[in-house]
């Protein structure tokens, strides 16, 4: 006799049949009830569905270049800076007198007319580092620069304010889980692609090839959790149970819709609408898109990259519009550093500072805000931050995802009015 | 040195961590006999060379070989659509190429002649990761496995040297495009950061006077080997860490392997791939000093890892969560069974997370607990299937025929399939790598017990995947 005739009667029987009495022992009974009975205790909030608010959090990772994003044309200063790479004041796209955005990226110029999109300046925080390892493990958890802290913003978001809750509360995108999601009890979901959740029929052999050409493509950062090895993986194991019959089933309901671009990044943001559409009670969502660690012919490199993130985020908003959930989304773009303002001798830029974030959503305050560095006074040839970063995290925590910011912060961070 | 272990502690459970640690375990009968070597011969067993092994693909031999994504550049008459169809052409060439040496390199892990030696250069790979998905030359790839193979064992200066003039290093971190007046500190940050010293031991200027030193490091067009190209070379004065001279790239090398951090760096970097993450303060001085002492020279300080009481701690034994190279590998093993034939190889371990060759970024793989998501669980558990064969009636999986067969009743011997006790220890032996390990024995007999008698191949393919769908077999 065949042990199992269906992909659930697999699943079932590798994750929670057979295996079970050993591999899940306690978790088993609660069942969501319980799950959601424990969440409707917990004081802070216990919103998910529906109608509660959606941050999408998409990373750009290898240091992407904010002065050729968000471009400040007048200077002379930018353009004595960078004699070869320098984007010609004639073909950017203004956003005022002073600043605008790279040629390639129309889409989010658009939604900055159209007042759905905040374009964040100078972002960063004191003491800044230039490793990528270590910026990104400060951008994911939200340290001082001279202080370590293994678990990530999101991760102390979900212990503090989302205990009991869904393990979906969190979904990444991607087989790794970025240490923002890193809690002292496992929660969040890793998903590449819903397929993968399913009884694997592999007729997907082709290989996937995601790397743009940086030498830093994914930067997912530690995993860290307090639980040893053996029940880190046996709490890994109910987590994907619980959520993975739901995911695979919602992804293969709601497949109508506008259509994306090819990018691995637009792929990623597809399933995301889907999963909202579909009614997750996942409150973050976390994608990423490498290749930005531009030291050598950047110009080239750098706009391909704009123009696929310009293109998802276009196929993105307008799909969360059709669906009337663009007012309860917010999408956050980062990196883990800017690039030196001077340009290097290989036609690009080695690691910098500050940087712009973009916040898109129907239900921000838009607009160009904060202070543009200055490109003059520098810091070691870097611009000087004039926004903590943390203070963006602080807003979204107080202001979006209604949870106490200094709860996950651990301090107050001036709160910001982008929302 | 380290507190060694007596070796008349020497158990059979010792014998079979040694063997999964520093290789790719075994099945019971190695263990059986690796065991009986004693503590100091199976120790010295894992250095010796094992014989004949698999070559690599024939272009490796072929001078010409690097050129076949240069070739286009040498375009000439060549109209647009040409040169994208000659580019294109030698894409699928090197990508072809880098399939053949993922086949081989795991083959040579799966064969098993000398895995330490294969297991040492897995983790050097992941130190000085380098990434096809840049190089985009399979040769040069294939060339830089070969370099840490050679100094996998032996001396990390020399191994040091090798990678400031390592084609595929030069053009993953941009040395190719760095000259006097112009340095490109790519190169120059992550030797620091990542090769040598770590983080927070070494200061920005460090890395803007080191990265003038690494000045005419290139690869030379014609013949596509390294070349010093006097012409790019900064030959000022540098400052570099107290030091003032015209210092090149091996005078650089020198100034870092002369700071006590850099063996401290390397031994606990060896010593968390071997043994335990966040070693004790007295460990890592006792290790960082036998590297140091021995002059930066690989095996002194591996034969004290494996010969302490440490490497057979509590904190050592069966915590390791395994890599996705090292998980297939060993399922193969215990399996005994051939590794999955291209494509389905590159598919799996692209979908686990660990593609040799492609490591995500110049950091190289996380591994611990990042090598574990709901994704990742997901997918181990049912690839067990996959490799088992217990999904063969329904299975709609184009890769069947790639997987290797599987002789169940090689693995599931008849003998002992009416006798469920006997069947519990024989599997659990095979899967875990150890006679006794009475959890594991309890949950075979439940597993066993729940099975229709008399089991047959499908039944029997089906407890071996349940044993392998477990959180005891993500870790070693």
């Amino acid at each position: 006799m065949p042990s199992f005739h269906t992909r659930r009667s697999f699943l079932r029987t590798s994750i929670l049949g057979g295996a079970v009495a050993w591999t899940l022992p306690a978790f088993i009974d609660r069942t969501f009830a319980s799950l959601n009975a424990a969440a409707a205790g917990s004081a802070i909030q216990t919103a998910t569905g529906k109608d509660s608010t959606i941050l999408v959090i998409v990373q750009l990772s290898g240091g992407n270049d904010g002065l050729n994003t968000v471009i400040p044309y007048s200077n002379d200063a930018y353009y004595r800076s960078r004699p070869t790479i320098g984007v010609p004041a004639k073909t950017v796209l203004k956003l005022d007198d002073h600043i605008a955005l790279n040629p390639h990226l129309p889409n989010l110029a658009r939604l900055f007319s159209e007042g759905q999109a905040t374009v964040m300046q100078g972002v960063g925080y004191p003491n800044p580092n230039r490793s990528h390892f270590r910026s990104m493990e400060i951008w994911q958890t939200a340290s001082d620069s001279n202080k370590t802290i293994s678990h990530g913003w999101l991760g102390r978001y979900f212990d503090n304010c989302c205990q009991g809750q869904d393990p979906a509360t969190g979904i990444s995108l991607g087989d790794q889980m970025p240490q923002a999601f890193s809690a002292a009890t496992p929660m969040g979901i890793a998903l590449r692609n819903p397929r993968q959740f399913r009884f694997a029929d592999s007729d997907d052999t082709e290989m996937q090839s995601d790397n743009e050409g940086g030498s830093i493509d994914g930067l997912a950062g530690n995993t860290k959790s307090d639980l040893d090895p053996f029940h880190y993986i046996e709490r890994v194991a109910l987590d994907a149970q619980v959520s993975s019959d739901r995911i695979t089933e919602i992804a293969s309901r709601h497949r109508d819709g506008p259509a994306y671009p090819k990018s691995k990044l637009a792929q990623d943001l597809q399933l995301i609408s889907q999963l909202i559409a579909g009614g997750m009670p996942t409150r973050v969502y976390y994608a990423s898109m490498g290749g930005f660690d531009t030291h050598a012919n950047q110009r080239g490199q750098q706009e391909q990259l704009l123009g696929q993130l310009d293109e998802a985020l276009a196929a993105f908003t307008a799909d969360l519009k059709a669906q009337k959930n663009f007012d309860r989304v917010v999408i956050m773009t980062f990196s883990e550093f800017g690039r030196r303002v001077a340009e290097n001798g290989s036609a690009g830029t080695d690691h910098g500072t500050a940087a712009p974030m973009f916040l898109l959503g129907g239900s921000l305050r838009p607009g160009l805000t904060g202070v543009t560095p200055s490109l003059t006074d520098l810091m070691e040839g870097d611009l000087k931050y004039t926004v903590d970063f943390r203070s963006v995290y602080a807003t979204l925590l107080d202001k979006w995802l209604h949870a106490p910011s200094t709860k996950v912060l651990d301090r107050q961070f001036p709160l910001l009015n982008f929302i | 040195m380290l507190p060694p272990i007596d070796p008349s502690a020497w158990t059979i459970d010792h014998a079979g961590h040694l063997l999964s640690r520093a290789g790719f375990g075994g099945p019971p009968e190695q263990i059986e006999a690796f065991h009986k070597l004693g503590l100091h011969g199976a120790v010295e067993a894992l250095f010796v060379g094992g014989g004949a092994q698999t070559p690599p693909p024939a272009w490796t031999h072929d001078a010409s070989s690097p050129r076949t994504e240069f070739n286009m550049t040498m375009k000439g008459a060549m109209n647009d659509d040409q040169k994208r169809e000659a580019f294109r052409q030698a894409r699928q060439v090197e990508r072809q190429r880098l399939l053949e040496l993922r086949s081989w390199w795991l083959g040579r892990m799966r064969e098993g002649r000398q895995p330490l030696l294969e297991k040492m250069t897995l983790f050097w790979h992941g130190h000085f990761a380098t990434s096809f998905t840049k190089v985009n030359v399979a040769y040069f790839m294939w060339q830089q496995n070969e370099t840490l193979r050679a100094y996998a064992l032996g001396s990390f200066h020399e191994m040091l040297r090798a990678m400031t003039r390592d084609p595929a290093m030069i053009r993953w971190l941009d040395l190719g495009k760095s000259k006097a007046g112009e340095p490109n500190e790519n190169f120059a940050r992550e030797v620091m950061e990542l090769f040598t010293l770590g983080e927070g031991h070494y200061t920005e200027d460090d890395i803007k006077e080191g990265a003038r030193a690494f000045t005419g490091h290139r690869i030379d067009p014609t013949t596509m080997e390294f070349v010093f190209q006097r012409r790019v070379h900064d030959y000022g004065d540098k400052k570099f860490m107290g030091r003032t001279g015209n210092f090149n790239a091996d005078d650089i090398v020198e100034i870092i392997l002369a700071q006590n951090q850099c063996a401290r760096f390397i031994a606990q970097r060896v010593w968390e791939y071997l043994a335990y993450e966040d070693p004790e303060p007295a460990v890592l001085d006792t290790i960082a000093a036998t590297f140091r002492d021995s002059k930066y020279e690989t095996k002194p300080l591996l034969r004290s890892i494996f010969l302490s009481q440490a490497f057979y701690s509590p904190r050592a034994m069966r915590t390791q969560i395994k890599g996705p190279v090292d998980w297939l590998v060993n399922a193969c093993i215990a399996l005994n069974t051939s590794l999955p034939a291209q494509p389905a190889l590159d598919a799996i371990l692209s979908r686990l997370g660990q593609l040799p060759f492609e490591p995500p970024n110049v950091r190289g793989w996380e591994g611990g607990k990042s090598w574990i998501s709901s994704s990742t669980l997901v997918l181990r558990y049912n690839l067990a299937g996959y490799l088992t064969g217990s999904r063969e009636p329904e299975a709609r999986v184009v890769n069947q025929r790639l997987r290797g067969p599987v002789d169940i009743s090689r693995v599931v011997p008849d003998s002992l399939r009416s006798n469920p006790d006997a069947l519990a220890d024989a599997l659990v032996f095979r899967f875990f790598g150890t006679p006794k390990f009475p959890k594991m024995q309890q949950r075979a007999r439940d597993v066993i017990a729940q099975t229709p008698q008399p089991i047959d191949d499908l039944e029997a393919a089906a407890i071996c995947q349940k044993l392998m769908s477990t959180p005891d077999f993500q870790l070693t």
